[in-house]
């Protein structure tokens, strides 16, 4: 269903233009009139507090990694990371396992690598229910990027370059949005979509509570009585900042070269896509972290929510997708999830009975 | 160039260093860095333009990489930036088991005789057993369990009868089967396994105070289509370092005044933090090496850079800005009401007073400082100078003379106690050190050394709160007594008991008005019916706190019956300006004196 009346964002525009980057800010604040939330917890140190230089504390409530999951997290169902309807014919890959091959492990959009995953790369297509021989990352290098005859440079040659940015469009454009490495290739495409939430403002809350067991099941004598604390924060102000690269989009294609127009604007208004899902709907960052938009601007203009209404579906169509628009790469399950092998004590024989051992752990 | 950060952090770690390991975080921003981040822009923005003009592109590049290397660079670095804290995250590494850790137990080896019954495994393909095992569990239930050639779980029997237990064990006594010792790893649930990573960021102002760069070249080299090609390379920079030091840049074209406060040397010193430069005659392919080339990856430094040194300039933090606060006019005066559950003993009055100045001075030092943990006596000398008429102790800690600086006096009430606290000097107190006042009276006193159950809240009243006539010191008269016990500046008495000439109590109340410039007067002690003398705690200054062991002091009644009616306050002798020693005029029909509460 197109919603071409209600899209107020035409990706062409700002393709076409010489801007260099779109900034979109968004104040939020916690739902329901709350004053607390929950940032994320860094191991070792917890939440991330620091004063700056202009006399404020800021808190870092999620990282630029983080955002770019959640950003990711907006285009999946919650459970078996499908999908969701209105990016239906988006490309993307799976990582499949099983006797029946339908056992999914992981998709692009929830690896953490995106398309350069290990476990895209070092699996094996499956095309036509027929698994290939090469791993995919093989195909990748010799078929789709075109990188046999790099001479004694690591990486693409500017010439290379149009390959690389179709074969992974073609693949998985969500890469292209939030940037991909592929190290032993010399590829590394910075980030599109680059996002940050942060806290202004910020003050931590300490609160604490016990946990009653009063069914004490496990252990009779010993009553559970967990005690427990947690930190949360309050904050005058909380701002996400997407910085969208449009001079880097439009360098993903020249001419007949790497992407076409229709594609640039694919890859641009998936960005926004992206971002008024995750602020202009319910969305939580974490269990104690929803947060509800409560000011947007735009380019430095302010703007509503509905401002960053783009035709998805229009754009997948023109993008010209081809069939299978899912890869899906096996793996035998063991050599994925190498099991841990027993280990016989050899020469230590017991003559006991047996009735002593324990399952106790070393 | 200038440059900032709008998110003000830049992400960073200096090249080679560990980010756990970091001594010195990534500022200056290396040069190095910067070179590679406009190249990294320059091939974007040739597949941005048309194929024909790769050529000049690359020429351009080369003459980029020629005038920067070649350039003397320094920086204007904002005074007020600093490393932040740094941040570890887990990023998911490889998918696998989670496994527990692995059991360790007995197995025999499973024989054919067990095929009569004995173990009740009918319903199992019987090659498929090679081993079995039986042992308790954590509840104490006797657990069975078969595993194939491999050590894979073909069954198990949870909670097996005690009789077949014995059987069993009887069947492994009479075929003298020898236990072997396995660590066994149950497979758990599937999942990622993490990495720990580590952020190092530099704080920096938002926007108020840009990073600039310097470069200082022969300008010969800088032509007008080279210096075009750099802008739109800065304009292209999105990100600085790593993705969340969200940046811009950009070449500077009007005439700021800006001065270098950071340079690069050759030689290190003890301050200086190394810095990744370009060599002079580094090219444009050592410049955009990949870091995982083999040259790049095996050696300490990539090719074409140096590293040189860089002495930060020093940090300056903001002090907070004060919230303004309302001016309020002199006074010479400042009532508060006390209030509490136990009161102290006249003895300990002086505990009051003493601690509630403690916390004025206290109060000033957190102002000054902007420092929560502040303490008066750390502030510099001639900050402490400044508030010599709340101290007392004018220039190098010696004693101010003249009755001039501030008395903290307790007036009890009809049940003698100390419920209402009069801060008095004759010069009146400023704003600033009424606010410090208000602000130390909003903190509870606690009077007794043996715990903090005891404390006394204090409430602002207006100076304008009348005192019962009887109380009011500062009335007229010319008959006053002792509403505290007066404590003579020396000892009365020698260490064997007899009195010291010339130390008598009158004498030295005597010496005291004079020394105040008060009237002549009659002094009588008061008798011992009216409890003239009582033990009292006098103040010790904390640089005397270490030897003098002994701070109770005898107190003394007195009646000064001066020649012309004298207007008070009257308060001498020994601690007097923390309330003892302090008269109140005597009613024509009657007395102020203290009774009780000894």
């Amino acid at each position: 269903m197109s919603n071409q009346t209600n899209v107020s964002i035409f990706p062409e525009k700002y393709l076409s233009d010489q801007q260099n980057r779109l900034v979109i800010m968004a104040a939020l604040a916690p739902v329901a009139g709350k004053t607390r939330f929950q940032p994320a917890g860094f191991p070792e140190i917890g939440h991330v507090i620091y004063s700056t230089p202009d006399n404020q504390k800021v808190c870092i409530v999620d990282s630029a990694a983080s955002m770019a999951n959640h950003l990711e997290t907006v285009c999946v169902q919650g459970f078996d990371l499908s999908l969701v309807d209105e990016l239906d014919g988006l490309p993307y890959v799976k990582c499949i396992i099983g006797q029946n091959r339908d056992e999914l492990v992981a998709t692009s959009l929830s690896e953490g690598h995106r398309l350069a995953s290990y476990y895209f790369l070092n699996g094996n297509r499956v095309i036509n229910n027929t698994i290939e021989e090469k791993k995919f990352g093989e195909v990748l290098l010799a078929d789709e990027f075109r990188l046999r005859n790099l001479a004694k440079k690591t990486h693409p040659l500017p010439a290379q370059w149009w390959n690389v940015f179709s074969a992974i469009f073609r693949y998985d454009p969500n890469s292209l949005v939030h940037g991909i490495l592929f190290p032993a290739m010399g590829i590394k495409l910075p980030r599109v979509l680059t996002a940050t939430l942060d806290a202004f403002g910020a003050d931590r809350i300490a609160t604490s509570g016990v946990k009653f067991d009063k069914i004490s099941k496990k252990d009779p004598k010993n009553p559970g009585q967990a005690i427990f604390s947690k930190d949360e924060e309050s904050a005058s102000e909380i701002r996400a900042t997407f910085t969208i690269d449009l001079s880097l989009i439009r360098s993903f294609g020249r001419g007949n070269e790497g992407l076409n127009d229709a594609q640039k604007q694919l890859i641009l208004g998936f960005a926004l896509w992206k971002i008024k899902k995750l602020i202009g709907s319910s969305f939580r960052f974490r269990s104690e972290c929803d947060l509800e938009l409560t000011g947007l601007q735009i380019d430095g203009k302010v703007s509503k929510v509905s401002d960053l209404a783009v035709d998805i579906e229009t754009l997948i169509k023109n993008a010209g997708f081809q069939d299978p628009r899912v890869t899906e790469i096996y793996w035998d399950e063991n050599e994925l999830f190498k099991p841990a092998k027993d280990i016989p004590e050899d020469g230590s024989e017991d003559p006991d009975d047996g009735d002593d051992q324990s399952d106790e752990d070393e | 160039m200038q440059q900032t950060f709008p998110v003000g952090r830049f992400h960073a770690t200096p090249w080679r260093a560990f980010p756990f390991d970091d001594p010195y975080g990534e500022w200056p921003p290396s040069p190095w860095r910067l070179l590679r981040a406009i190249l990294a822009r320059s091939f974007q923005l040739s597949r941005e333009f048309p194929k024909d003009s790769e050529e000049e592109h690359e020429r351009l590049r080369e003459l980029l990489v020629h005038a920067f290397c070649t350039s003397k660079i320094s920086w204007q670095l904002p005074t007020q930036s600093w490393r932040g804290p740094g941040i570890q995250q887990y990023h998911p590494a490889d998918f696998e088991y989670s496994h527990p850790s692995p059991r360790k137990f007995k197995v025999y080896d499973y024989r054919e005789e067990f095929r009569d019954g004995t173990l009740d495994i009918a319903d199992l393909g019987h090659e498929l057993i090679k081993f079995f095992t039986i042992y308790k569990d954590k509840s104490k239930k006797d657990i069975l369990e078969f595993f194939n050639e491999n050590m894979e779980l073909v069954k198990m029997e949870p909670d097996i009868a005690p009789e077949k237990v014995k059987a069993l064990n009887d069947l492994i006594r009479k075929m003298k089967l020898t236990a072997r010792k396995y660590k066994h790893y149950f497979p758990d649930e599937k999942s990622y396994t993490a990495t720990k990573v580590k952020d190092n960021f530099w704080l920096t102002p938002e926007n108020t105070s840009p990073l600039f760069w310097i470069l200082d070249s022969d300008h010969s080299l800088w032509k007008p289509d080279l210096l075009i090609h750099l802008d739109d390379c800065l304009a292209r920079m999105t990100y600085f370092g790593r993705a969340e030091s969200i940046t811009y840049i950009e070449r500077i074209h009007e005439n700021l005044d800006i001065v270098a406060n950071c340079f690069l040397r050759d030689s290190r010193t003890t301050v200086a933090v190394p810095v990744l430069c370009p060599k002079a005659n580094a090219t444009l392919e050592d410049v955009g090496c990949m870091t995982n080339e083999k040259k790049v990856a095996n050696s300490t430094i990539p090719p074409g850079a140096v590293w040189k040194y860089a002495e930060r300039p020093l940090i300056t933090k903001n002090k907070k800005p004060q919230r303004p606060s309302k001016k309020l006019l002199p006074t010479t005066v400042l009532q508060f009401a006390i209030g509490g559950r136990v009161f102290p003993p006249l003895k300990l009055w002086l505990r009051v007073t003493e601690r509630f100045r403690g916390t004025i001075l206290q109060k000033i030092a957190q102002n000054q400082t902007g420092n929560q943990k502040a303490q008066f006596y750390e502030l510099s000398s001639d900050i402490r100078e400044n508030y010599s008429l709340l101290t007392g102790k004018g220039e190098n800690g010696v004693r101010l003379t003249g009755h001039r600086h501030a008395a903290f006096f307790l007036i009890p009430d009809e049940e003698v106690k100390p419920t209402r606290l009069i801060c008095y000097r004759k010069k009146p107190f400023t704003s600033e050190e009424q606010m410090a006042i208000l602000s130390a009276s909003e903190v509870p006193l606690a009077w007794d050394y043996r715990g903090n159950q005891w404390k006394l809240r204090l409430v602002p009243l207006s100076k304008e709160t009348p005192l019962p006539y009887e109380k009011d010191i500062f009335g007229e008269s010319r008959l006053w007594e002792t509403l505290v016990p007066y404590v003579p500046p020396l000892h009365v008495f020698r260490q064997n008991g007899k009195p010291k000439p010339g130390a008598e109590v009158e004498n030295q109340v005597k010496s005291n008005l004079e020394n105040l410039n008060l009237p002549q007067a009659e002094i009588s002690l008061l008798d011992e019916s009216s409890n003239s003398v009582q033990w009292m705690k006098v103040h010790r200054p904390r640089r005397e706190r270490r030897w003098q062991t002994n701070d109770d002091k005898r107190g003394y009644r007195i009646r000064l019956n001066f020649i012309v009616p004298t207007k008070g306050p009257v308060f001498i002798g020994n601690s007097s300006h923390f309330g003892l020693g302090l008269f109140a005029p005597v009613p024509v029909d009657g007395s102020t004196q203290l009774k009780g509460n000894v």
